[in-house]
């Protein structure tokens, strides 16, 4: 039954989304089964024993996950139950949080991406994110992309606008606004400007890409684009995206984590989370029992 | 049913009638305030306009004086009262009076009078002043001096105008007894002066002294000199200054001799120049009042005002200079007549056109044009109000002049004037002074500098400390502590201003002048200390810095600042003999020409950089927080530091916040008064330095508005400068909405 349902999920796509795909042209191919290009999937971060606290209340509880890389993993969970959380301490945006505090490991390429050693300006250029809400800067599209780059001293002109452009191309945003360059970054429209986020956190050339409900707040036809661009994408970097929505995860990822309180109830192949949960909790989420 | 229906309606009716009234309050409230901006605005223009207004000048009717019975040549010369109600007119020896109505003049029959019997009169002068004291020269050699005063004498309501005339005693001006031809006349303190030229152009001067003698009784002496040795050429113009110590000779060869006459007994000859390039004969002289300018006129009918100068500025030499020209008449002049309230002066010449002038601001205010033939003589009214003159066909004319504000025209106001006693044209603002003859120099050029200077200080000492600590409270520092400072900063901006110009003229000026060495120590100690502080900081070990809660730490600083400021201000002489070697005033003086005032820029710059720290830390420190987080994070994520995200991204988002917050502190220097008024010393001077003071247009109008008379000069100066000071607060404040809309529109997402 939940075989059935896993297939009635992937396949209801949205209606543009072939005709999207036709003028991609048809050999990066969508398909809805995890594709193992770099198998056998070698871990790229660790998560272990990790608990997270906001002052004295505890976010994450004891969370083990290996993200694979070169895979798209997903976290799935009801709100308020750590997956952006956990997302957030991948990059240490928490840090910001007053009061913030966490026990347990993360490693990045088995190195603990809390050690004191550690620069997290360099961890986050390797560790880039796209947020839930689109946040574009108030500059033009080129300096949008250029932002990054700029960062780590990259001024060149020539060496910047190829960068730009490769960039715009990973994003598919290319072709679209490759005649505005310069026009400001908030006259696109909310897809545009998601997927010029993730040009951005592109241009800097991360192992990792963290995304945050990227298409929350898109149509229908912008999401089915980004889902289109991440399976590109995972080719030659590592996907975590936390989404609310489980077709979403269904569709667009090879791994799925279940958060459930703080708690990591269970984390395995998303074709088998979808038609073969382990836990009770999990099949009661994901058809539709509470959440 | 019907009930609930009406319950609804009624609902909705109340509902739309609050729309409309809330609406309607709303919109009377703006309109309200635009037409009050409005009508303020209008105000200020009615008062400055009467400034810029063309002179009036309102014909009386003229008359044809009844036959004369002596010669037709006789000399002729004519004077108004005060009021302008009676006139006289001297006729060779015979006077007669006219009287002034509304629109006409008229001349009673029975008003002409014999004036002396010692022989037929063949020239006239009248004494500079206000007084009618005239000289009459006959064909015997000699003078007979007369006065005409006006008496008034009350009616009931009704004022009428009756004169008295003196003559006095003759006096025998030529020992030969020749007829006199020309003649001038001033009557002194100490006595009277007469020059006069006689038949076959013997030049003559006469002055009496009055000794007084311990027992009371006092003794005249008369001293005759004859000048005609000293002159070549006919003498065409003779006239003395209003305090008879000097004396100029016009010729026709186009000279001008200036005797000084202040020992009577022995005239020297100061000076000879040449009245116009081309050697025209000079046919009138009159020295402005004040006696430091003398007015030329030419048989070509040129104009000019001169000044005496030194040759240079180590010479004692000093020649007479042309300063101001005005626009050539068409024929000779044949009289100037100065004005006996400001520096103008009324010409006429020989086709009969009458001009009046203003000297200083190099004005030709009227032209008269009044067509009853060659003008021989004028004369100005003594309140500047009035014109009369006597024609060579005998008819009178007159004017009522209406020109209350003759010296101000766009270029005083703003551009260098050449006033009487300067070297050079120059920019200068001193409205009053002792004396009568003064004239008011009203330039608000060095008041607009004052302004500009101003708010430069207070912005040079407030910007970098407001938004420096704007940003370290928006972007670094601890929320808890930014919750107490930023309250605390902006109850600095209740302070009175009063109360800040107070302190910095009292307090703090003379703390400065005391401790300056130490404050000048100040400006590289503390950052420095501020720096090896931090530096210091930075070297301490984590486990140190970890107790200190992350964003406090600026608290650490506070004692650090009071100790080097205790220290500097404690070791102030040694700081005096390190910086500067001698007293730091000498060393100013001696090596950068500044002179240094107690109240000073810097004094200004402080009190009221203090004034409008608040403003621009508030509006800039809440424009700063107000950057979206997720722009922030999104920044952060990409692998910025702190500061690059400040610097790259916080800072171009807030800036139309940043650009108000500055415009809005910029309006308010500009118009801040009390701290100018009580910090600066009011100097209106033109001088960068920091050291001295300055006078601006705010604290300007508050020093003089309450001596400045009801629609006088003055106060219409200080309205325009009022109006100016009005549209330079709506050109900045509109000028920074326009350019924080466009800054919005570029930066702002949300």
């Amino acid at each position: 039954m939940l075989d059935q349902q896993y297939r009635t999920i992937t396949g209801s796509l949205p209606l543009a989304v072939p005709s999207l795909m036709t003028m991609q042209g048809g050999d990066q191919g969508y398909s809805t089964a995890p594709q193992h290009d770099h198998a056998p999937a070698k871990s790229k971060l660790l998560v272990r024993d990790f608990s997270f606290f906001y002052g004295l209340t505890q976010a994450l509880f004891k969370i083990n996950v290996d993200i694979p890389e070169y895979q798209v993993t997903a976290f799935i969970g009801p709100s308020g139950c750590g997956k952006s959380t956990l997302l957030r301490c991948m990059n240490r945006l928490n840090d910001l949080i007053e009061g913030a505090r966490h026990e347990g490991d993360i490693l990045l390429d088995n190195e603990d991406i809390f050690s004191p050693a550690i620069d997290i300006t360099h961890l986050r250029k390797r560790v880039g994110m796209v947020f839930q809400k689109s946040n574009p800067f108030p500059k033009s599209i080129y300096e949008n992309v250029a932002y990054g780059p700029r960062l780590q001293g990259l001024n060149q002109r020539t060496v910047l606008d190829s960068v730009i452009e490769h960039s715009l191309q990973g994003a598919g945003l290319w072709e679209e606004v490759k005649d505005r360059l310069h026009k400001s970054a908030l006259g696109l429209s909310g897809g545009q400007q998601q997927r010029l986020c993730i040009a951005r956190a592109l241009a800097v050339k991360p192992d990792v890409l963290l995304m945050d409900e990227p298409c929350s707040a898109l149509d229908p036809i912008a999401t089915g684009r980004i889902e289109e661009l991440l399976f590109a994408l995972k080719k030659e970097l590592t996907i975590v995206i936390v989404t609310h929505n489980m077709q979403q995860a269904a569709r667009v990822s090879d791994w799925t984590a279940f958060l459930y309180m703080g708690q990591l109830v269970e984390f395995s192949l998303t074709k088998n989370l979808f038609t073969a949960p382990a836990q009770k909790q999990t099949e009661d989420y994901i058809t539709g029992r509470f959440g | 049913m019907s009930t609930a229906a009406d319950g609804l309606f009624n609902r909705h009716r109340l509902r739309t009638f609050t729309d409309r009234f809330t609406r309607a309050i709303i919109i009377g409230g703006g309109i309200a305030i635009i037409l009050a901006i409005l009508g303020m605005c209008a105000f200020l223009v009615k008062e400055v306009l009467p400034l810029f207004q063309s002179p009036d000048a309102v014909q009386t009717q003229p008359i044809t004086l009844l036959p004369a019975s002596g010669a037709t040549s006789s000399p002729v010369m004519v004077g108004l009262d005060e009021h302008q109600e009676l006139a006289y007119v001297v006729r060779g020896e015979s006077l007669e009076f006219i009287s002034i109505s509304n629109k006409s003049l008229s001349q009673p029959n029975s008003a002409r009078q014999a004036l002396t019997a010692a022989g037929s009169v063949t020239a006239i002068a009248r004494a500079l002043g206000k007084d009618h004291r005239l000289a009459l020269g006959t064909d015997s050699g000699q003078i007979v001096p007369v006065s005409i005063e006006f008496v008034q004498e009350f009616s009931g309501e009704t004022r009428s105008i009756t004169s008295s005339v003196t003559t006095g005693e003759p006096v025998v001006v030529d020992p030969a007894r020749r007829p006199i031809r020309s003649l001038a006349y001033q009557t002194t303190e100490s006595g009277v002066r007469i020059a006069a030229v006689s038949e076959d152009r013997h030049l003559w001067l006469v002055g009496s002294r009055t000794v007084s003698h311990p027992d009371g009784t006092t003794d005249r002496s008369i001293v005759r000199t004859e000048l005609t040795s000293h002159i070549t050429g006919q003498i065409t113009a003779l006239t003395f200054d209003s305090r008879g110590d000097t004396f100029f000779v016009g010729t026709d060869e186009g000279t001008v001799r200036q005797f000084d006459l202040r020992d009577p007994a022995q005239p020297v000859l100061a000076g000879t120049s040449l009245a116009f390039e081309k050697g025209e004969a000079v046919t009138a002289l009159a020295p402005l009042i004040g006696d430091r300018a003398l007015v030329v006129g030419s048989a070509t009918g040129q104009v000019a005002v001169w000044m005496p100068m030194r040759e240079s500025s180590d010479s004692n030499v000093i020649r007479m200079k042309v300063v101001h020209r005005f626009t050539p008449h068409a024929g000779a002049i044949t009289g100037i007549t100065i004005s006996q309230r400001d520096k103008g002066f009324i010409t006429a010449d020989i086709t009969g056109e009458i001009r009046l002038h203003h000297s200083t601001s190099e004005q030709t205010l009227l032209q008269l044009h009044p067509q009853q033939g060659s003008m021989r003589h004028v004369y100005f009214a003594s309140k500047a109000d009035g014109i009369i003159g006597v024609t060579d066909t005998n008819r009178v004319v007159h004017y009522h002049i209406q020109n209350p504000h003759p010296e101000i025209t766009w270029r005083t106001l703003f551009s260098p004037v050449w006033y009487e006693g300067y070297s050079q044209p120059d920019l200068v603002w001193q409205s009053s002074s002792g004396s009568d003859d003064f004239e008011p120099k009203l330039s608000l050029t060095p008041l607009i500098f004052g302004t500009l200077k101003g708010t430069v200080f207070a912005l040079l000492l407030a910007v970098p400390f407001a938004l420096l600590a704007a940003i370290y409270t928006a972007m670094f520092m601890h929320p808890s502590l930014r919750a107490k400072l930023k309250p605390t900063i902006e109850i600095m901006a209740a302070l009175p201003t009063v109360v800040l110009g107070f302190l910095a003229g009292l307090w703090f000026a003379p703390v400065l002048e005391r401790n300056f060495p130490a404050i000048a120590a100040m400006a590289i100690v503390l950052p420095l200390a501020i720096v090896v502080f931090t530096m210091l900081f930075l070297a301490l070990s984590n486990s140190v810095r970890r107790r200190i809660r992350p964003g406090a730490e600026a608290l650490l600083m506070v004692p650090v600042i009071i100790g080097v400021i205790w220290g500097c201000i404690e070791a102030n002489s040694w700081w005096e003999s390190i910086l500067f070697g001698t007293p730091y005033k000498a060393w100013l003086e001696a090596h950068l020409g500044f002179r240094y005032d107690q109240r000073n820029a810097l004094v200004v710059g402080a009190a009221m950089g203090f004034a409008i720290i608040p403003i621009i830390y508030s509006i800039s420190e809440e424009a700063l927080s107000n950057v979206p987080k997720n722009l922030i994070a999104g920044s952060l994520a990409l692998g910025a530091t702190r500061w690059q995200t400040f610097a790259h991204l916080v800072l171009i988002s807030a800036s139309p916040g940043i650009f108000s917050a500055l415009m809005i502190g910029l309006g308010r220097a500009v118009g801040e008064t009390m701290i100018v008024l009580m910090a600066t010393g009011n100097t209106p001077i033109m001088d960068w330095s920091a050291f001295n003071g300055f006078r601006t247009l705010s604290a300007n109008i508050a020093v003089e508005i309450p001596e400045a008379p009801h629609g006088g000069t003055l106060y219409r100066t200080l309205f325009l400068a009022g109006l100016l000071l009005f549209l330079v607060t709506f050109v900045i404040n509109t000028g920074a909405e326009l350019i924080r809309q466009r800054l919005r529109a570029k930066y702002s997402q949300f």
